[in-house]
């Protein structure tokens, strides 16, 4: 007894030495905070949720969640892949309470066929299947990933798969694209679990964010409006910064009833999580080696919160919080500093003050009737109402442009408050807002759609650009 | 500074992760750890073995350890001693959590309880629900146990964070022969009895098992500490991969070294190494 409570003392101490050493810890969206813009394994991207057949017997929700950012196509020989070292989840909380009520969980292991080789792939890749059409086997590709996916509600575990595997990436018209085309090979790395109905994809990903990166952290440069900037420019067209790179992406696709219990709103967040230890040797030729228990280092769910609403001093925080202690950013998000910026980078506009409790429904509690929980805990969640047609922020579909949503809301396009009298700010969210009106409505960064086609079918995400190609 | 709560909720995880792992270090890895018979029983069973001292707290983590081995998280919560409530969070924390709080019980049995200063200790055998996976790494067939109990307004809490769950691993000695049997299995191109998550490390020199011909032996057994690429094994399970894996030469035609987890009743084969 006294030994584990000197054990206590001893991880007490280790533990506050980790915090003080990462300073909170973890992040979300495209290198959006310090210390996960250098790990982009394990930097959450995007997260999408929406519901197909809503209100039918047949009704699934679609999650999708994306980790590596600007993810360049030609990267080998060590092409991107999941992180073996890290946990990657995706969470559901179904009471409005903003704890997760169901987990996926996903673990990721690579298996080099062929250690004496520097290739990737060392012929032409195929695909072996199983009798329901499953890969078994990429013949070929020389660096395999494979993964576990565990469903855990209230703490028990309800469903797993293990030894799926992911497709390889798309290396180039040699490698994956003659004797099998790259969408067979990848198709065949969709995945059925069982009698849950659930189906499950990873796998690499065309990168379809649309968002002029370039621009918008350019002094928030939007380019169709580069005439009314502080420091203006000629107008130009929206540039796609995400045009040409892939992502890894996470897809499930979940019969509803399966998700939600009496609340038909659910809440979604993804994150990943690191053991608190990293350990360089080079005994033995030894790589590294991890201990410790999880700790979260990224988390998403709402677009761009951490990306621009939170601060600097306050993102990895963020990345490090669960969404039941979100009452610590609330400041952030009733006075954006958004909000201050674009009437001073942007003259003449004019932005609704603090209190924005449009902002905070948006992007904290949901909208009252719309995608709000009955019993809300505020917290930063990608909300969907799976009884009705999905479309952002009511859930998130692909092809929703929420860069333009966002700008626009935080120019006070859903504040129920008035441009005459804009120190007042907002007393909710309204669909009649006096700030719906040019140039607020009318802000954009001037990008839209995506250089690939989405799928109509699992697993949605476009397929991958190839290295060859790009 | 972090929410109270996060910090909170990353030291409990904490903590309890490293129960079993501190639990384990008190054995040298690589001395035999404790038999264990290869039945386990596959639901909750309170078998009395003796007549407790202290009948309320042994009740307490009668309790406790039923509402586990139902799966009811939220009433295991009831039993926790005020400290531990708050160490968890809230009880739907204790909830979400508790894939990573402790392994699914299937039976226990008392074996003993003792009064130390003003708390009572109650050791017990626990049945778990054996597995390997990557998520919370080795659960074994069972564990020993001393239970925590304290007394708070007049009701009998256990102490979770005091308590101890010391996993009870299979004798080395039964290593070579699973890898020999899956040796054989391998070079008769059958099915192996082989971890389902599939082999880590180098596989494809299992492969070449098949329709292998030449005499095949296999050599004493090491600890996977002593291997120099394990990382693999311990990116998938954690650091506890050093305590109960084992590695085992496999000298034939296609040298190499097995590795093997004691799951459940017997060893299994869950990597393959290039041969030392």
């Amino acid at each position: 007894m006294k030994r584990l409570r000197t054990v206590w003392v001893a991880l007490v101490a280790l533990a506050a030495l980790v915090l003080a050493m990462v300073g909170g810890a973890g992040a979300s969206s495209h290198r959006e905070a310090p210390m996960i813009s250098e790990d982009p394994v394990a930097d959450n991207t995007d997260l999408y949720a929406w519901v197909r057949n809503p209100g039918t017997a047949q009704s699934t929700v679609v999650l999708v969640a994306n980790w590596i950012p600007l993810e360049e196509p030609a990267s080998g020989p060590n092409f991107w892949k999941f992180g073996d070292d890290a946990l990657y989840t995706i969470h559901i909380d179904n009471d409005g309470d903003a704890r997760q009520d169901i987990t996926y969980y996903f673990r990721f292991q690579t298996q080099v066929k062929d250690p004496n080789t520097f290739l990737y792939n060392n012929n032409v890749i195929t695909v072996e299947t199983n009798g329901a059409g499953e890969a078994v086997n990429y013949p070929g590709l020389n660096v395999q990933q494979s993964y576990t996916m565990s469903e855990v509600r209230d703490g028990n575990r309800t469903a797993t798969r293990s030894s799926m595997l992911t497709p390889p990436v798309n290396v180039g018209t040699r490698s994956t694209n003659t004797a099998t085309p790259y969408a067979t090979l990848a198709q065949a790395a969709e995945y059925s679990l069982g009698n849950t109905g659930i189906k499950v994809f990873a796998g690499q990903r065309d990168e379809a964010f649309p968002v002029d990166l370039g621009s918008i952290f350019d002094l928030l440069g939007l380019r169709p409006f580069n005439d009314a900037h502080l420091i203006p420019l000629p107008v130009e067209a929206g540039v796609n910064t995400t045009d040409g790179y892939n992502v890894h992406s996470i897809v499930l696709e979940i019969p509803t009833s399966r998700l939600v219990d009496k609340d038909e709103v659910i809440g979604v967040w993804s994150t990943t999580e690191r053991r608190t230890n990293r350990i360089y040797s080079n005994n033995s030729g030894e790589r590294l080696s991890h201990n410790g228990p999880w700790v979260q280092v990224s988390r998403l769910g709402m677009p761009l919160v951490n990306e621009v609403i939170i601060p600097l001093g306050f993102k990895d925080r963020f990345n490090a919080s669960h969404p039941v202690n979100d009452a610590q950013f609330l400041d952030f998000v009733v006075d954006p500093e958004l909000g201050e910026l674009i009437p001073f980078l942007y003259p003449g506009v004019v932005v609704p003050g603090e209190p924005r409790n449009d902002l905070v429904a948006i992007f904290l509690t949901g909208i009252p009737g719309i995608n709000q929980p009955a019993n809300v805990r505020p917290s930063e969640q990608l909300r969907l109402n799976t009884s009705t047609e999905s479309g952002f922020p009511n859930g998130r579909l692909l092809t929703d442009d929420v860069v333009d949503v966002e700008i626009q809301a935080v120019a006070g396009i859903f504040c129920d408050g008035s441009p005459s009298a804009p120190d007042e700010g907002c007393a909710g969210p309204t669909f009649t807002s006096e700030y719906n009106m040019p140039p607020n409505n009318a802000l954009s960064d001037g990008v839209s759609g995506n250089d690939m086609p989405f799928l109509s079918d699992f697993p949605y995400m476009p397929l991958p650009l190839s290295g060859y190609d790009s | 500074m972090r929410a109270e709560e996060d910090i909170r909720r990353s030291l409990f995880r904490g903590v309890i992760a490293a129960l079993l792992l501190v639990a384990c270090n008190a054995a040298p890895a690589a001395a035999p750890t404790t038999s264990v018979p290869a039945t386990t029983t596959s639901t909750v069973a309170l078998i009395p073995a003796y007549s407790p001292d202290n009948r309320d707290a042994v009740a307490a983590v009668e309790g406790f350890l039923t509402a586990e081995g139902q799966g009811n998280f939220s009433e295991s919560f009831d039993f926790l001693s005020a400290v531990d409530q708050e160490q968890a969070g809230d009880r739907e924390a204790w909830v979400a959590d508790h894939l990573f709080l402790l392994p699914p019980i299937t039976g226990f049995q008392f074996t003993s309880d003792q009064v130390v200063d003003d708390r009572v200790e109650v050791m017990a055998q626990l049945e778990l629900r054996p597995g390997l996976d990557e998520l919370v790494g080795l659960t074994p067939a069972q564990a020993d146990a001393i239970w925590v109990v304290v007394e708070e307004d007049d009701e009998w809490k256990v102490a979770f964070t005091e308590s101890s769950v010391v996993p009870l691993y299979l004798e080395d000695s039964g290593a070579p022969a699973a890898v020999s049997r899956w040796v054989e299995e391998r070079r008769q191109c059958a099915t192996p009895t082989e971890w389902e998550g599939g082999l880590l490390g180098f596989p494809a020199l299992a492969d070449q098992l098949c329709d292998a011909s030449g005499a095949v032996e296999v050599g004493e057994v090491t600890t996977l500490a002593d291997a120099a690429e394990s990382e693999p094994f311990l990116a998938a399970f954690g650091p506890e991969v050093g305590i109960w894996a084992r590695v085992v030469p496999v000298m034939s035609p296609t040298p190499m070294r097995a590795v093997v987890a004691p799951i459940g009743p017997e060893w299994v084969v869950i990597g393959v190494l290039e041969a030392a």
